[in-house]
């Protein structure tokens, strides 16, 4: 995993959708565990986003981007989640 | 020449009598032929320039550019490169369309998703009034 620039991931999520908590919170557990300053994440609420959410190319929730890339369109396990974070 | 009257072209080409003569009023057709009685008789070159015309306009063409494109029909050989041009900036007003669709598309491909995943009412119409928010989080 990069030391110096920032990793930025993106779950793409709307209210009343349960995989999206868990694609939330599967995010957040990683963060933990990778505990990197450099390492940010953030809620994208797709209807608030909507426009920046087309633009990668989202057409279902949950999805994940890193670093304005979109990586996953559906949720992953926590070993794939972390194996691509690790490997940039 | 074969010769048709009006009734025989709506039904041939599916346009409307009143489209018909509005055609030739602003000149997209020429002076129709009358006979004895006053009625219009059109011939085979009508039909085939009706034909253009109809093919013109879905091919998104204005009356106004397809009246440019029928003077060059007439004479194509020195109506190339004013017919290439024309085609042009229509191609480019079609790819201009096209990105927009497919953003729209996308859009909705994307709406309609978000309505079948959720699991109490609709996030769409729910999430209208709200104000945007952006969580940023460590």
């Amino acid at each position: 995993m990069s030391k110096n620039s920032v990793i930025m991931i993106e779950v793409f999520a709307t209210p009343h959708c349960r995989r999206c908590q868990g694609a939330t919170q599967l995010v957040h557990a990683v963060a933990q565990e990778l505990a990197n300053d450099t390492l940010q994440w953030r809620e994208v609420n797709v209807i608030e986003e909507i426009d920046y959410a087309v633009r990668l190319g989202v057409i279902a929730t949950p999805a994940i981007a890193i670093n304005g890339k979109l990586v996953f369109t559906s949720l992953p396990s926590k070993k794939k989640l972390k194996m691509h974070v690790q490997a940039l | 020449m074969n010769a048709y009257q009006i009734g025989e072209i709506t039904a041939t080409t599916g346009l409307s009598a009143d489209t018909l003569r509005y055609y030739e009023k602003i000149q997209l057709l020429p002076k129709i032929q009358r006979n004895a009685a006053g009625l219009r008789i059109y011939n085979d070159k009508d039909i085939s320039r009706l034909r253009f015309i109809q093919r013109a306009q879905k091919m998104n063409f204005s009356l106004a550019e397809i009246k440019d494109l029928l003077k060059m029909r007439e004479n194509p050989q020195k109506a190339r490169k004013c017919v290439r041009t024309l085609t042009q900036q229509k191609l480019l007003e079609v790819k201009s369309h096209l990105k927009d669709l497919k953003t729209l598309h996308n859009e909705l491909t994307l709406l309609v998703n978000l309505c079948g995943a959720s699991e109490a009412g609709c996030p769409i119409i729910e999430s209208m009034d709200k104000p945007p928010q952006v969580k940023r989080r460590k």
